[in-house]
């Protein structure tokens, strides 16, 4: 496989990879090196690549597991990841948050749920995957995907809930 | 659509029990303009939902394009070249030290002597035409009759 071709197959879920690396490590510059991080893994498993029935699957997979390294060595440092990107995002994306402010609330209370709800989160609410591919990635089954699924969104609701009827959000 | 019906998707949306088509009417019937005011507070979640997928990753994927072989072809050469380096200098050190030994005296005395009279044969064969040099001091004193 050269590198054209390589190219071509991952560019359909070059941007889901991202996305997902983004929920988890919050940071654009973060979640872009990672994304290119296992970008290179995946160049390098070159020849293994076509065995495998889903390659998205795999990078998927690839990178939940880099980011989640990633986060833990971070922790194991005693860093906290606490970006905000104020600068850094698309122009048009963060003009249209910003005419919203209420969605950069609904994007904080998913950023503060437990790792793997976001990940579920993800997978399913933005990038609508079936259960069946995000239960492979997690490597989890699919009943305890959808019991975390609807703890994550119960929660979000609550969050939701309580900023609607007090009016403000509290954190 | 009437919200009556939305409202018991969203409750099934928080159960984890919708499928993704119904997850698709949610979504559509929140990025309208007139939805319910019961409703309303869940607009923001799903106009995220949709928005955060819209966001791409900065294009400058490059990619290293390195194949493992290249670098076993490197550390070969090198493994190759510190292999013959060391060889030929084993074989240098070899030649020069190696000058073989007697064990008996006597024949060491005898080779001894054989090989310093070599050496002065070889040294009086220098010191004959050393001799030469004689002559031209001879016809210098001729020449300049001092």
């Amino acid at each position: 496989m050269n590198q054209n071709e390589f190219v071509s197959i991952i560019q359909p879920f070059k941007d889901k990879m991202f996305r997902l690396a983004k929920r988890l490590l919050v940071s654009t510059e973060e979640a872009e090196d990672a994304t290119q991080e296992v970008l290179v893994k995946l160049w390098n498993k070159n020849q293994e690549l076509k065995q495998f029935n889903s390659i998205e699957a795999m990078a998927m997979t690839i990178t939940k597991n880099y980011c989640l390294d990633q986060l833990k060595s971070k922790r194991a440092s005693n860093l906290k990841i606490v970006h905000n990107n104020y600068t850094d995002r698309e122009a048009g994306l963060q003009q249209r948050i910003e005419d919203q402010d209420t969605l950069s609330w609904v994007e904080k209370i998913i950023n503060d749920l437990p790792e793997q709800q976001k990940i579920i989160i993800q997978m399913r609410d933005i990038e609508n995957c079936e259960f069946e591919e995000i239960a492979s990635i997690l490597e989890m089954n699919e009943t305890a995907v959808r019991v975390a699924l609807s703890r994550a969104r119960k929660i979000i609701r609550e969050k939701i809930t309580n900023t609607h009827h007090y009016g403000l959000a509290k954190n | 659509m009437d919200w009556q019906k939305i409202e018991q998707l969203i409750d099934k949306y928080f159960e984890g029990t919708t499928s993704l088509e119904e997850e698709m009417v949610l979504k559509n019937y929140f990025s309208q303009e007139n939805v319910a005011d019961e409703l309303k507070q869940f607009q923001p979640l799903f106009s995220y939902l949709q928005l955060a997928k819209e966001e791409t990753a900065p294009n400058k994927t490059v990619l290293k394009s390195k194949k493992p072989f290249k670098k076993w072809i490197s550390i070969a050469a090198v493994f190759i070249l510190i292999a013959s380096l060391t060889t030929i200098w084993n074989l240098k050190a070899t030649d020069s030290q190696d000058l073989g030994t007697f064990d008996d005296p006597e024949i060491a005395y005898a080779e001894t002597l054989k090989a310093l009279e070599l050496l002065a044969s070889n040294v009086n064969y220098g010191m004959e035409s050393v001799n030469y040099i004689n002559e031209y001091e001879y016809s210098k004193n001729l020449i300049f009759k001092n």
